[in-house]
């Protein structure tokens, strides 16, 4: 947390607990969930390590179950179906994570701005901020599509 | 150099702000942070509506004077009088409504859209509706040229626009002197022009204002009376043709060598 923050809600007069309530703490809290995401991913994914710490005859991870597989019957594509398995399960959550991140840093996609008493050249600018925005939006998807694959 | 009479496209129509500035003068003003004197005993007066640039070196003491006025910094000696009322026995959080601070960094609540920033303290320390506050932002933000960035993050305006946003959250409140830390040292270039057009409007609209400024320029041509700090004290002080044209003090003539 930049000391910026508490310092410029000190000198519009609020009190510290107030500074505290009203600004830091809820930038706090909104850094918090990006993390979660993102430690829940890589949970995921070395959950194939838990193998080398051992796992009872019965109890098989994933990676197991199709490294198994693929013994048993020569054919790796057990394995690969495994891959995909994770990738089912990581994709959507880097999705999550840059949803989430997102949404937090900028706000909800802003929907109030016809509401707006809009002069004409406020919502010319807002009409192509809003499609430049969602161009990138699709790149980024595209981009974080191609990653976890590569990182899965 | 800005040219405060050129309207440019950032340039303000107006600040709009509805204030009664006050006098400012800090009085034989000592502080020590971490055990190193940083203010040695400093002496200023600005005049209700009068604009004050406090130049000199980095870490000469300047943005800690700022920071003795709304007392977010306590002096260990002197005073720090606003029209002649000493803030030292003021509460601070009531002090601080009457004092509007502008930082280099902006710091403007990034969680919060650019209209929830100048809501918040009119709701939260004024006391405001929802609609007063709104209505009262929405004028604001008009006045420095960003009503329709009103609902926008300020992640996602650039920094000229951001520090236009900070100010018009300070002069929302109704603030009777604004200080300035450096508000224009972290932007591009290109983006100082409207910031400081906006701060010069606003010293002609007649605030009491101290800035604390590397633009020689700006100081020159909006300030009142122009200050020269080096090593915790004013070295020299008067007024701007005074100071850049004829400088007496050997430090001020070095200074002046060095960033010119």
């Amino acid at each position: 947390m930049e000391a910026g923050q508490l310092e410029a809600a000190r000198a519009l007069g609020f009190s510290y607990p107030a500074a505290m309530r009203l600004v830091i703490i809820p930038l706090g809290i909104r850094r918090v969930p990006p993390a979660w995401v993102n430690q829940l991913i890589s949970q995921v994914k070395d959950s194939s390590l838990i193998y080398f710490l051992g796992l009872t005859a019965g109890q098989r991870d994933l990676f197991r179950i199709g490294q198994d597989a693929a013994a048993n019957t020569g054919n790796e594509s057990a394995l690969v179906l495994a891959g995909l398995f994770y990738l089912l399960l990581t994709v959507p959550l880097t999705h999550l994570v840059n949803v989430v991140d997102r949404r937090l840093r900028q706000g909800r996609r802003v929907v109030e701005k016809p509401a707006d008493p809009p002069e004409a050249a406020a919502a010319a600018t807002a009409t192509h901020e809003t499609a430049t925005h969602e161009t990138a939006t699709h790149e980024t998807a595209t981009h974080e599509t191609a990653e976890g694959a590569s990182r899965a | 150099m800005p040219d405060p009479q050129q309207p440019t496209d950032t340039a303000p129509a107006g600040t709009g702000a509805l204030f009664s500035p006050v006098s400012l003068a800090t009085r034989d003003l000592h502080l020590s942070l971490g055990g190193n004197p940083v203010l040695c005993g400093v002496d200023l007066d600005v005049p209700r509506g009068h604009t004050l640039c406090v130049i000199g070196p980095s870490g000469s003491g300047k943005s800690t004077l700022l920071r003795t006025v709304n007392r977010l910094l306590e002096p260990d000696r002197g005073d720090v009088l606003l029209d002649g009322e000493s803030v030292l026995r003021r509460d601070p959080n009531l002090l601080r409504q009457q004092v509007g601070m502008v930082f280099q960094q902006f710091n403007l609540f990034p969680h919060l859209s650019v209209l929830r920033n100048l809501t918040l303290p009119l709701r939260k320390l004024r006391g405001l509706a929802q609609e007063e506050a709104n209505e009262a932002a929405l004028r604001q933000l008009d006045l420095v040229g960003l009503r329709h960035k009103a609902q926008v993050r300020p992640g996602q305006l650039s920094g000229g626009q951001q520090q236009r946003v900070a100010i018009a959250r300070a002069l929302v409140m109704a603030p009777r002197v604004m200080l300035f830390d450096e508000a224009t040292s972290a932007l591009d270039p290109e983006l100082v022009k409207g910031v400081l057009a906006l701060m010069a409007e606003l010293g002609r609209e007649g605030m009491t204002m101290v800035v604390v400024t590397h633009e020689m320029g700006f100081a020159r041509e909006v300030a009142d009376r122009v200050a020269f700090m080096d090593h915790g004290v004013v070295v020299e002080s008067g007024s701007p043709q005074a100071l850049f044209d004829a400088p007496r003090s050997p430090r001020l003539r070095q200074f002046l060598a060095d960033v010119l």
